[in-house]
């Protein structure tokens, strides 16, 4: 009994005495680590003053589509900024997608911007490291990825434009308030963005910036009357109140904010995806046919008795000959059987044209034969989901044997080849524009550089255009270059026409004509200085 | 030209031109159903050929091997003395063997060149080139062993079933050591392993202590 009720007690006693001697220990560890966790949070604090990433454009990233990014630096170190993306879906698993790129940094405050595709992802993280230590890092969760294409607004009084927005387009608005120094002037970095409203009463945005979203493929409003600070965005617009630039095109109005919305909403842009889509319908790379299986049956089996009849009845001599037999068959079986090359590629470019700019975007089929490690130095996306990292050195893929992969690079800004002048197609390429093919009429011709003048042939074909007439409205010019080693099939679309319900447009500021070229000698006013 | 000869008559023998023949059948129906169908491109058929070949090569070596009359010490003639001497016989054998390599090359070299692996054509020659000497050594080993334990009776199943054993041993090991089916397909320690046996199999066959007694062969000849 003793010995039970003595057991107890020394059981409380030993608590108690771990009590006493552990409490000091147990607060030491506490304050320790609750300085640990200050430090932490003030080095957090601090590192996160330092850097700062932005995706998409102001912030707001665009799923399935070129966004720019963005990281901003003050006096970090030279260090590696990591992207890890899933790409993948419950059906297909984990389908990763890494990016990796070297940041120098330095002391003061340093930028590095480049262009990145955003997948539908499941999950995305990110994370700034040097060898020693993580600067700083994030995640965004995958139900944060939208695919709706980007609606700015350059504008003091953004919500006035909402419920034009969502009258308009309905739940695809996806409205954005931006400053005007937060647009990019990469035309390839307004792949997600559908319009861009500027109705003059924030600061006046960048030239280049404007004719980039255009060109871009994005649609400008500008809401006149415009103050004399965006009186260079008139450059843009050539005296018409109507133009189309590369693959987006630009409308100056003087109505209400509704009509203005209205307005965008009339005006077709060519949709990239489907024309792009039609381009590769047919296989770009054409691999050489393999043997027929008879004629391989009937061959090997000829070659094998030959074989034995030699060995049979040559003797000596016959197994020589035997030997110098197989040696020849091998050789000519070497070179019926094996391609030219390992890896085969073909190019195709999509050229919208508008005014004297053409939004190029160029898609590149692949077929390796062995399994191989594909490196490109430039940047592209698959457009099919395919594990991948890209770093400085460039995009890499690793592809299994007999596999394709369809690449599509960002897009890029070139010289239009076709154009509209004064309502007729004219070749102002080097080289010869063949079937012209005006949708709606049919097959023309083919146009010689410098000419406007259709030229016919008995070798004319309207079968190219069949797959993308259906995608574009009548009165579209299609053509496809002579090309040798890369095609290039050119999209010309009819000049903008808006509903005659919306007001007339009035001329725009600085119009009459201006026919310098914005991206050469932006006019430098002292009026317009800000 | 004796040795050439030699080699011929060996090969036109019917218990090797029965199997060379089976192998040629072999090679012809394995490509012609590994090759690709009309309207498919991908060529898989070197990925079928290559392995099958070699595993067949090996498997032949390895019972050419074991048929072999060289249990004891050599240097004297069989007891009949009705045939050539059992370390020429071996040689001959080894030889003729290693001539099949060659001779059915052109299938390798074609389902290579339209299946475009990454693995290189003559490194997968060069496989099948060890592979033979080193599984004819083998054959040799097993037929010893069979004898030394006198469990000749044995000798059809072991040879499949030491080619099988050391399959299994290469899976267990994670690695393709031994294994003539898996060898021919990507770079391995395999070609090393097969150049050790090969190179140990040459030795016993060709060192000079082997050679047989010039008056042993020259009564034997004398015999026949």
């Amino acid at each position: 009994m003793t010995y039970r009720s003595a057991r107890p007690l020394r059981t409380a006693l030993t608590l108690l005495a771990a009590v006493l001697l552990g409490f000091p220990a147990l607060l030491v560890l506490g304050v320790g680590s609750g300085v640990a966790s200050a430090q932490s949070a003030t080095e957090s604090a601090a590192l996160a003053a330092t850097v700062r990433l932005t995706l998409g454009v102001a912030g707001h990233p665009v799923a399935e589509a070129w966004n720019p990014l963005r990281l901003e630096l003050r006096d970090a170190p030279p260090a590696t900024l990591s992207l890890q993306i899933d790409q993948g879906t419950l059906r297909s698993g984990a389908v990763p997608l890494n990016i990796d790129f070297e940041v120098r940094g330095g002391a003061g405050v340093s930028f590095f911007e480049e262009l990145v595709f955003l997948p539908s992802f499941g999950a995305l993280s990110w994370r700034l490291t040097t060898e020693e230590r993580v600067l700083a890092s994030g995640s965004v969760a995958g139900r944060e990825a939208d695919t709706r294409r980007l609606d700015l607004v350059l504008t003091s009084n953004p919500g006035a434009y909402r419920l034009a927005f969502l009258d308009t387009f309905g739940s695809s608005a996806r409205l954005v308030d931006v400053a005007p120094a937060l647009l990019p002037i990469d035309s390839g970095a307004y792949d997600g963005v559908r319009s861009l409203i500027i109705d003059g009463t924030s600061a006046a945005p960048r030239l280049e910036a404007v004719a980039a979203a255009a060109s871009g493929g994005a649609i400008v409003a500008l809401r006149g009357p415009l103050p004399a600070s965006h009186a260079e965005l008139a450059l843009l617009l050539g005296g018409a109140s109507t133009v189309r630039l590369g693959a987006g095109a630009i409308v100056y109005l003087e109505a209400e904010r509704d009509q203005l919305v209205e307005a965008v909403s009339q005006v077709q842009v060519p949709s990239r995806q489907a024309l792009q889509a039609a381009l590769v319908q047919e296989p770009l790379v054409q691999a050489q046919a393999p043997l027929k299986e008879t004629t391989l049956v009937m061959l090997v089996a000829a070659f094998a008795v030959m074989l034995l009849l030699l060995l049979r009845l040559g003797g000596a001599p016959g197994l020589l000959a035997a030997l110098a037999f197989s040696g020849l068959v091998a050789v000519v079986g070497w070179n019926l059987t094996r391609p030219d090359a390992p890896r085969l590629q073909a190019t195709a470019v999509l050229a919208l044209g508008g005014s004297e700019l053409a939004t190029l975007q160029s898609t590149t089929e692949l077929l390796t034969m062995p399994k191989t490690t594909l490196s490109l130095t430039q940047p592209a996306r698959p457009l099919r989901p395919q594990a991948y990292w890209r770093d400085s050195a460039g995009t890499h893929f690793v592809l299994e044997r007999w596999s394709s992969l369809l690449l599509e690079a960002p897009l890029a800004l070139g010289d239009a080849h076709l154009r509209l002048e004064g309502g007729v197609p004219v070749n102002r390429g080097p080289r010869t524009l063949r079937d012209l093919y005006l949708v709606g009429e049919g097959l023309k011709g083919d146009l010689e550089p410098g000419s406007s003048t259709f030229q016919t042939s008995e070798e004319r074909s309207a079968d190219w255009a069949r797959t993308l007439a259906p995608l574009v409205p009548e009165g579209t010019w299609l053509a496809i270059d002579d090309c040798e080693s890369v095609c290039t099939t050119w999209v010309l679309y009819p000049d903008v026409q808006l509903a005659s319900a919306l007001p007339a447009a009035a001329e725009p500021p600085g119009g009459g004509g201006a026919t310098i070229d914005p991206f050469r000698s932006a006019p430098t006013n002292a009026q317009d200085a800000p | 030209m004796r040795v050439l000869e030699a080699v011929t008559w060996r090969l036109a023998r019917p218990d090797m031109a029965q199997v060379f023949v089976l192998f040629l059948a072999a090679q012809v129906v394995v490509v012609t159903f590994a090759w690709p169908s009309a309207g498919s491109l991908a060529n898989d058929s070197w990925f079928a050929l290559a392995p099958s070949r070699n595993a067949f090569l090996a498997l032949a070596a390895a019972g050419f091997g074991a048929s072999q009359l060289l249990i004891r010490v050599p240097g004297q003639l069989d007891a009949a003395g009705a045939g050539p001497h059992p370390l020429h016989e071996a040689r001959y054998t080894l030889l003729a063997l290693l001539a099949w390599v060659p001779l059915s090359a052109p299938f390798e070299v074609v389902s290579h060149a339209a299946s475009f692996p990454a693995t290189g054509l003559l490194g997968s020659l060069l496989v099948t080139l060890v592979t033979v000497p080193a599984y004819f050594g083998l054959g040799l080993l097993l037929r010893k062993l069979t004898a030394l334990l006198r469990v000749n009776w044995l000798l059809p199943l072991a040879v499949p079933g030491v080619i099988l054993l050391l399959a299994w041993l290469d899976m267990q090991v994670g690695n393709t050591l031994f294994n003539p089916w898996a060898a021919a397909l990507a770079p391995s320690p395999y070609p090393l392993v097969a150049a050790l046996g090969a190179g140990l199999t040459l030795w016993f066959l060709l060192s000079p202590w082997r050679r047989p007694r010039p008056d042993v062969v020259a009564a034997a000849g004398a015999h026949r």
